[in-house]
């Protein structure tokens, strides 16, 4: 999921790579039936923007976020199965 | 713990193939913890070491959050006897470049690489002549199931 949020933020102009984006998650496991299974996975992005960046594009960056799981090939791939969420941080740099 | 209490009973076998058993029982003794620790013991699904060992592994999950050198054990809340996760994945992603990422896992040095090749990078439309190809997560989600 990050590297799709990272190209369709690049896609509107909002520098990703080199350190602007990244993701901080945790998978939790629980036993069902004496198997591990993964539940749920909390996807935490970290996003690294100017204050006029992120006022020139703050719409811009909504949208990404919240489109861009449907882009992500893995995620859907798993999320019949897996409840996916995610977050945003923006850090004003 | 004396071996004519049910949960000693149920140690003396195991400690040969559980040592932690031995000093769980120690720790418990002397926080004065018996009663969890017994719990964990008589708790097993049955008296079958594999059993044993589980609700042993989840007493000492339980205690997770405690360093190893911390003297004083926490008691274990309802809330973390009622937690019904067993395992929490921690997973970093770095976005580098493109389709290159960085993935930092559990219990690997280091990061691991992420990116696209083949097929998968002509359908975005990426040149492996100009970016450097890596398997890509497509790929780990193939590895996971297979493995």
């Amino acid at each position: 999921m990050t590297g799709t949020f990272g190209g369709a933020l690049e896609a509107r102009g909002i520098p990703a790579g080199d350190g602007y984006l990244f993701s901080e998650s945790v998978g939790e496991l629980e036993k069902d039936n004496g198997t591990l299974v993964i539940k749920r996975v909390n996807v935490k992005y970290t996003l690294n923007i100017s204050a006029e960046l992120q006022a020139e594009k703050e719409a811009a960056i909504q949208r990404a976020f919240d489109l861009h799981p449907e882009s992500c090939p893995v995620y859907k791939t798993v999320q019949t199965s897996i409840d996916i969420s995610k977050e945003l941080e923006i850090v004003e740099t | 713990m004396s071996s004519s209490d049910p949960s000693g009973l149920l140690l003396e076998p195991l400690i040969s193939t559980f040592p932690l058993a031995g000093d769980l029982t120690e720790r418990a003794e002397t926080y004065r913890e018996t009663f969890a620790f017994q719990e964990a013991l008589l708790g097993a699904k049955s008296d079958h070491v594999l059993d044993i060992k589980s609700g042993l592994g989840d007493y000492v999950g339980s205690r997770r959050h405690c360093a190893p050198d911390q003297k004083e054990i926490r008691v274990a809340d309802s809330k973390d006897t009622n937690d019904p996760v067993a395992y929490r994945s921690t997973v970093r992603i770095e976005r580098v470049k493109g389709p290159i990422r960085r993935a930092y896992v559990p219990a690997h040095d280091g990061p691991v690489m992420l990116g696209v090749h083949s097929e998968v990078a002509e359908h975005y439309g990426v040149d492996n002549n100009v970016v450097d190809p890596y398997t890509t997560t497509l790929d780990y989600v193939v590895a996971a199931v297979a493995g």
